[in-house]
């Protein structure tokens, strides 16, 4: 301010602006006319707040007489221009309530220190979106009350209605975010009074919460529910509403009305009290890294037996394992009783197992897989055996090659299907793998999901109820400190029980290690869809592939990526039950480009409305009766788990296309 | 939301959410009662004040649509708003059109189940005010002579004093008595009333 001292004081126009300013600045709080520039708590507790957007919550008009005088007096003191904004028609009062509120702030009325419009005039004078018109005309009023020789901006907006600004908390949290950055920008101080009884309650709530400091009846202070943009955002929002709630709780000072019923004794409580929490979470904390290291240690253990119980369990194939370094060999019960075999007196091994293969087809099984081993690729191959009751059995046997840390084959785990019934009835066999393939997805997703969701919910359904009731309970007139406390121990806990689930599911889902092995989605679609052979036919579909030629493997998980395309596909399959006026027609192509590889399902069904292409891939969202709307959501996941992208499209005129695209295996090779 | 006589009762077999909704609820200064059962609700001491129920639907044991269920055979109205933590549609629209107040998915916005609560214990005041005054036009209905209620009947069709004296053979001055009497007895100001009361009680 280096224009302060070459302003003398004058009596008229412009001249009276500069003296009130330059009074304050120099007169301070100590200035002649006492009782006007006396500083009442709520002034200097105005003064001595470090944040410049406040918002202030009434009902009747007078309740906000005082914050509004003490707002303007504080920037009449400081030599700011103030500049006070009112819903259109209400003009009038608030001029009545500024006159009524000192005569100080009368006086800078009449010499435009203090000047009042409609927000109607203020904001509509500027273009565009009503959050940047809002933000423009700030910051141009900042520069322009600088011009003028002030010493800053002090705005006041009081809203009669809704600005039909933005609606959503999240915008408006990030809307008054914008404005707090303007306002530092531009030296300014903005009072936002909110009308509570003209006003929805969630509008008021949603306002209350974008503020940094609020103002109620004759207290100001931090406000403790301002939510920090970034914060809301984020994806761990309750984790960090509660840590917040838990702070906030601490940081409750400041001045009158908020401050009071936490005087030093409360305060002292509540830090116990959060001291304890505090522990609690440290040795809670301690249980559950124990106890996820405990299930590392157990799914390490399982791991290899993963392929082996799914086999017996839902695909009733046998299963089998060879450990490549010690010959060591394990069959399945299931295994045994295909081969004809008592699991317990026979010793199994390498050689009995292909003295078992029919002598035509020896050397060429055997062939086929000391290749496999040594060129570490998947094992696929058909033969017959012969049992020792004297039957021949046709068996398909389909093995993956297990990896260990240095990349080294250290494994094969595979099963034994009996296919002999194949030579009979293709049919009926295929409609049986199709009734496995949903079967086991059902298992392994559908129920398994449902049960989680339950388990998850309950926790978190009780942690949201707390959550709230702590800021109903501390919002009352005297605020109650003990029944908040309860239900943010109880936040603790039932947060640290859903944390808990949601690791168990995570290791669960997640498996330890999945196979990452170089593979071709061109077979990866042949394999599905022999799988829903039977399925396609049933519903009179037509399959159209488009494979490119010489695809580029990808490095990932058989058995997640025929997951994936086994959703997709079934939910086109089941998009087109409906038609009847064209062709059911489905489209699976994949394409190489110079990033990696992409697949596209694409069918001619109900399609997808534009407000959903992103919310089908949410869990649980679903308009199928039957469906758990989980199918989506895992294959996103696990695409995303590979590196890649899955994404929907809506196709004309009729139909959707799910899409996904994976890095080269090269690409994440090493 | 005052009303301190009325009471919410929770039925929940989780504790974590009974303690939970029994803190939200109380915090709108709202009498709450919890039970860990359905066959512990139905242990419970009756209570005239305007109540409602906030109700898991899966327990183990009784579920909440069969507690539904029960409490309508058993005459025994309570508004019930259902919460669930799996979003079972067929069985929301189940409960909704037994008479459920709302479905609330778990997790639910705090306002949603206020709002449902107040609602339901609205509903629930109404309904007790309706029931007594009901049972007041049937206890006053009683007193009436056989004659009286013969008379009265004709008056509810809407037939005039003239009309009525021709049917039954009367005077008219002696419809216009009864008429009179009919009207103290049964409390009614006007016709209008009159056949108001009337046809509630069918
Ligand atoms: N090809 C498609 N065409 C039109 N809508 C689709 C298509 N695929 C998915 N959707 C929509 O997305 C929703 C979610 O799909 P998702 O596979 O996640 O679950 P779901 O099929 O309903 O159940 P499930 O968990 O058994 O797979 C479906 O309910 C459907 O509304
Ligand atoms: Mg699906």
């Amino acid at each position: 301010m280096p224009q302060e001292t070459s302003h003398g004081p004058a009596k008229s126009g412009g001249g009276t602006r500069l003296r009130a300013r330059k009074r304050g600045s120099l007169d301070g709080r100590r200035a002649s006319d006492v009782d006007e520039t006396a500083s009442t708590p709520l002034r200097s507790a105005l003064e001595a707040l470090g944040g410049v957007h406040v918002c202030s919550l009434y009902e009747a008009r007078q309740d906000c007489r005082e914050i509004l005088k003490a707002f303007l007096e504080v920037g009449i003191a400081r030599g700011e221009k103030c500049l006070c904004l009112v819903s259109g028609g209400s003009e009038k009062s608030l001029r009545e309530t500024m006159r009524a509120a000192s005569p100080r702030i009368q006086r800078a009325v009449e010499s435009h220190v203090v000047d009042l419009t409609t927000i109607e005039r203020a904001y509509f004078t500027h273009r565009g979106l009503l959050t940047q018109r809002t933000l423009d005309f700030w910051r141009k009023a900042g520069e322009q009350a600088v011009a003028e020789g002030f010493s800053g901006l002090r705005g006041v907006v009081q809203a009669d209605g809704v600005l039909g600004g933005p609606a959503v908390l999240a915008r408006w949290i990030e809307y008054e975010n914008s404005l707090t950055r303007v306002l530092v920008e531009s030296g300014g101080t903005l009072l936002c009074m909110y009308n509570r009884s003209a006003l929805p309650a969630e509008f008021v709530r949603d306002a209350f919460q974008a503020h940094e400091i609020v103002a109620h009846r004759r207290g100001i202070g931090n406000n403790t529910f301002h939510v920090p943009p970034e914060e809301y955002a984020a994806p761990d929002k309750a984790q960090r509403e509660v840590h917040r709630m838990l702070l906030s709780l601490g940081g409750r000072r400041s001045s009158e009305a908020v401050s009071r019923p936490l005087a030093a004794k409360t305060d002292r409580r509540l830090r116990e009290a959060q001291r304890t929490v505090k522990e609690c979470e440290s040795v809670i904390q301690g249980l559950a890294d124990d106890l996820r290291k405990h299930e590392r240690q157990e799914q390490e253990l399982r791991r290899n037996m993963d392929y082996l119980i799914l086999g017996q369990q839902i695909t009733r194939t046998g299963s089998w394992a060879l450990n490549c370094s010690s010959g060591e060999l394990f069959w399945s019960r299931e295994h045994f009783r295909i081969f004809g075999l008592d699991p317990i007196r026979t010793q199994v091994s390498y050689q009995l197992f292909f003295q078992m293969v029919h002598p035509d087809e020896r050397a060429r099984v055997e062939r086929e897989f000391q290749e496999a081993i040594r060129a570490g690729r998947d094992f696929e191959s058909e033969f017959r055996i012969g049992r020792p009751d004297g039957l021949v059995k046709h068996i398909h046997s389909h093995a993956y090659a297990v990896f260990g840390q240095p990349e080294e084959l250290t494994e094969y785990v595979g099963t034994v299907a009996d296919v002999t019934e194949r030579r009979h009835g293709e049919e009926s066999l295929g409609s049986m793998q199709a009734e496995l393939a949903r079967a086991s997805r059902a298992i392994t997703l559908g129920q398994l999901m449902a049960s989680i969701a339950h388990e998850v919910n309950q926790p978190l359904a009780a942690l949201v109820a707390n959550a709230n009731a702590a800021l109903r309970w501390l919002a009352w007139k005297k605020p109650r400190i003990d029944e908040a406390q309860l239900a943010l121990a109880r936040i603790v806990r039932d947060g640290n029980r859903a944390s808990g689930i949601i690791t168990r599911i995570r290791a669960l889902v997640r498996k330890t290690r999945v196979q990452r092995n170089r593979l071709s989605l061109n077979s990866v679609v042949h394999e599905v869809l022999v799988l829903l052979k039977t399925e396609l036919r049933r519903n009179d579909i037509t399959v159209r592939t488009d494979l490119a030629e010489r695809l580029p493997p990808i490095r990932g998980d058989r058995v997640q990526m025929q997951q994936v395309l086994l959703n997709l596909i079934v939910n086109a399959i089941e998009a087109m039950g409906t038609v009847t006026t064209r062709p059911r027609l489905l489209v699976i192509a994949t394409t190489a480009d110079g990033a990696g590889v992409a697949v596209s399902v694409e069918d001619c069904g109900i399609g997808l409305a534009e407000g959903v292409l992103e919310r089908v891939f949410e869990p649980f969202y679903s308009n199928k009766p039957e469906g758990m709307g989980i199918g989506l959501a895992i294959s996103r996941s696990i695409i995303e788990a590979h590196g890649g992208r899955l994404w929907a499209v809506r196709k004309e005129p009729a139909g959707a296309r799910f899409q996904f695209s994976l890095p080269f295996a090269g690409a994440d090779a090493k | 939301m005052k009303a301190a006589d009325s009471v919410v009762f929770v039925v929940d077999d989780d504790a974590s959410v009974r303690e939970a909704l029994a803190s939200l609820i109380g915090s709108v200064a709202l009498r709450v009662e919890c039970f860990a059962s359905p066959e512990g609700f139905l242990r419970r001491r009756k209570t005239e004040s305007p109540s409602c129920l906030v109700l898991d639907v899966r327990m183990p044991g009784l579920s909440g649509l069969d507690l539904q269920r029960k409490l309508a055979r058993g005459e025994q109205q309570i508004p019930i708003i259902f919460i669930s933590a799996h979003g079972d549609i067929p069985m929301a629209v189940g409960a909704m059109k037994a008479g459920a107040i709302e479905f609330l998915p778990k997790p639910f916005r705090d306002e949603d189940l206020l709002d449902a609560i107040r609602q339901a214990l609205d509903r629930d005041k109404a309904a007790k005010i309706r029931r007594t005054e009901m049972l007041e036009i049937r206890d006053r209905h009683t007193l009436l002579t056989a004659r009286q209620h013969q008379i009265m009947t004709l008056i509810v069709e809407g037939k005039l004093n003239k009309q009525i004296a021709a049917k039954l053979g009367l005077s008219e001055n002696t419809i216009k008595v009864h008429r009179r009497r009919i009207m103290e007895r049964m409390g009614a100001a006007s016709v209008a009333e009159l056949v108001h009361m009337i046809g509630r009680l069918n």
